[in-house]
């Protein structure tokens, strides 16, 4: 069900219906990575965005591998918008299998881009592509962030943090 | 019912080098300005500002004499027996705070230790008519009573004289809810308060624009509301207290020019609105409001109401013909006047709020999505949040059939 990078870039060539919109983002929001998925969660936390009374629960499994905390299993749930929606699908997407170090430091680019309007490079831009549109739609700022703000709150809840 | 709305070429921001395709569906939240109030203000600010109340020379002058006369002229408008029951501020939350300090916070202080007591509000209340009096009962631990509503979304008046009772100091409530839109009975809700005895306030934030409200037949104690509500500028409220209620309170806010006299260990305040209004004026904001009734006036309410009412009707039918439309009250058959209202807020099946604004705004469509300052009234309707579709003199059928367009369009592309 996971869309490929290349999907990404594809979906997002062939047409812009709608700048905020787009396709990329409409499927993350149609069928999203991790939506009321069932793990063996080690720690979860829920997040509200005050603006419009969103709410995400995210969860996740973390395993101790090779002397670093890996997230192994990911999942949210809730009542929130398609952007919300949308972006809680691609960090399901994106840190399932990385260290807690790893997804720290993508959060921290990830809000540094749709904060500071610095465009992305790379390979981050690419992953984060569905989303980068809302850097010229500052109101939603928040809903994008709130999925990563709440995993940040959520892996400050496991009980031994790095 | 016109096409286009006959007075829509007043309001500068449709010109062509400003924003001439906006559809503007928010009033309920600020009206657009007209140019009449527009060059009020600027005439005022270019070529007769000074400060008011304060100066001896002629300009000054004849600054303090505009306000003192707009306070006659907002009496008329309101139908109070005089301007010295008007008093001018910031707007409708300012002047509920005011009556909160100055008139209610001191009978709390009175209250004896034990005492019972309750403040009385309705479910409906915007956080303005809420906020004030909950910090008020926590504050001195009395209680806050909250007043059901109907199924039509009004105020249900059996239940609230039933909240009401010897121990209530105080009843504020709406006159017309800024997510609901009905006008509530608030000339038998007053009167059922003044058999017990017990002081109100209205909310008019909503209910002004219709431009028919008698405070006198009302007979409420204080009747708020903001002039950008009626097409005027923000920044000035109007207050009113009927009777000789202002010289009983004890202004909470203190500054220049209220006083009569004043040493370093005690002051004597003034008597009547001037006492209310501390600092310097917002003279601007108050001759657009002015000038905002003057205009209204001069095209007449009457016209104007009925039309409204119509582009309403046509709104709320043409809305309720999709098949994904979830309004929060479901409208009554009636046809009455008073229930009509000028506003719908809704749900799209499925759809979040916020993407339908965000999807609307591309189409040049500005309306309002959230829980508009009324999250417990949202929460006891069993939702988070809705879309707000609210209706001014400038629109008209055009504006009906874009957003008619633009939410089925929003809702195909957006649905599960
Ligand atoms: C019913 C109601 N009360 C109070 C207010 C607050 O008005 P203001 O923001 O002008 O102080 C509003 C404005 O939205 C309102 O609709």
């Amino acid at each position: 069900m996971a869309l490929t990078k290349k999907q990404h870039v594809d979906q997002k060539e062939s047409r812009q219906q709608h700048q905020l919109y787009q396709t990329a983002l409409l499927a993350h929001h149609k069928q999203p990575i991790g939506f009321e998925v069932a793990i063996n969660a080690d720690a979860s936390h829920e997040g509200v965005n005050p603006a419009c009374g969103d709410e995400i629960t995210v969860s996740c499994e973390i395993k101790h591998q090779h002397e670093a905390s890996v997230i192994t299993a990911i999942a949210f749930h809730g009542d929130s918008c398609a952007i919300c929606r949308a972006s809680a699908s691609i960090m399901c997407q994106e840190v399932q299998g990385k260290t807690l170090v790893e997804t720290q430091v993508m959060s921290r680019q990830l809000t540094g881009a749709l904060s500071t309007n610095i465009s992305m490079i790379g390979e981050l831009a690419e992953q984060f592509s569905p989303l980068l549109m809302i850097q010229q739609f500052p109101v939603r700022k928040q809903c994008a962030l709130l999925p990563w703000n709440t995993l940040m709150e959520t892996l400050k809840c496991l009980p031994d943090q790095p | 019912m016109s096409i286009v709305s006959p007075w829509k070429h007043d309001f500068p921001v449709y010109l062509s080098h400003a924003h001439p395709n906006l559809c503007y569906l928010d009033s309920a939240a600020t009206c657009l300005t007209p140019k009449h109030v527009a060059d009020a203000v600027f005439h005022y600010q270019c070529y007769a500002h000074a400060n008011s109340h304060k100066g001896l020379y002629q300009l000054s002058a004849s600054v303090t004499e505009r306000v003192e006369h707009a306070r006659e002229q907002v009496a008329n408008f309101i139908g109070a027996h005089s301007g010295e029951n008007i008093s001018f501020n910031h707007g409708t939350t300012d002047a509920i705070n005011l009556v909160a300090y100055s008139f209610v916070e001191p009978l709390l202080i009175e209250k004896q230790e034990g005492d019972q007591a309750n403040i009385v509000i309705s479910a409906a209340e915007h956080h303005a008519n809420l906020l004030p009096w909950q910090r008020l009962a926590q504050q001195y631990n009395v209680e806050l009573r909250i007043a059901p509503l109907n199924k039509d979304g009004t105020i249900n008046q059996a239940n609230l004289s039933a909240l009401l009772d010897s121990d209530t100091i105080f009843l504020a409530i709406t006159h017309c809810s800024n997510v609901l839109g009905l006008m509530n009975p608030v000339a038998n809700i007053c009167r059922i308060a003044r058999n017990k005895g017990i002081p109100t306030l209205i909310d008019g934030a909503q209910a002004i624009c219709k431009g028919a409200v008698d405070v006198s037949e009302i007979d409420c104690d204080f009747y708020v509301f903001s002039a950008h509500k009626i097409y005027g500028p923000t920044g000035c409220g109007v207050l009113y207290a009927k009777g000789s209620l202002f010289d009983s309170m004890r202004p909470y806010q203190l500054g220049g020019g209220v006083i009569e006299s004043v040493n370093y260990q005690q002051s004597r305040f003034i008597t009547g609105p001037l006492k209310f209004e501390p600092g310097s004026h917002n003279v601007a904001a108050i001759v657009g409001l002015i000038e905002a009734i003057d205009y209204m006036t001069d095209i007449s309410w009457h016209d104007v109401n009925q039309y409204i009412d119509n582009l309403a009707n046509y709104m709320h039918s043409e809305l309720e013909n999709l098949p994904f439309y979830q309004p929060l009250i479901k409208r009554g058959d009636s046809n009455e006047k008073e229930k009509i209202s000028t506003l719908v807020s809704f749900q799209v099946k499925k759809v979040h709020c916020h993407d339908i604004a965000s999807l609307l705004d591309n189409d040049g469509i500005a309306i309002r999505a959230g829980h508009h300052c009324a999250q417990p009234l949202h929460q006891t309707l069993g939702v988070n949040a809705s879309i707000r579709a609210s209706l001014g003199l400038y629109n008209d059928v055009s504006d009906i059939d874009k957003l008619v367009a633009s939410l089925t369009t929003a809702h195909k592309m957006m649905s599960l």
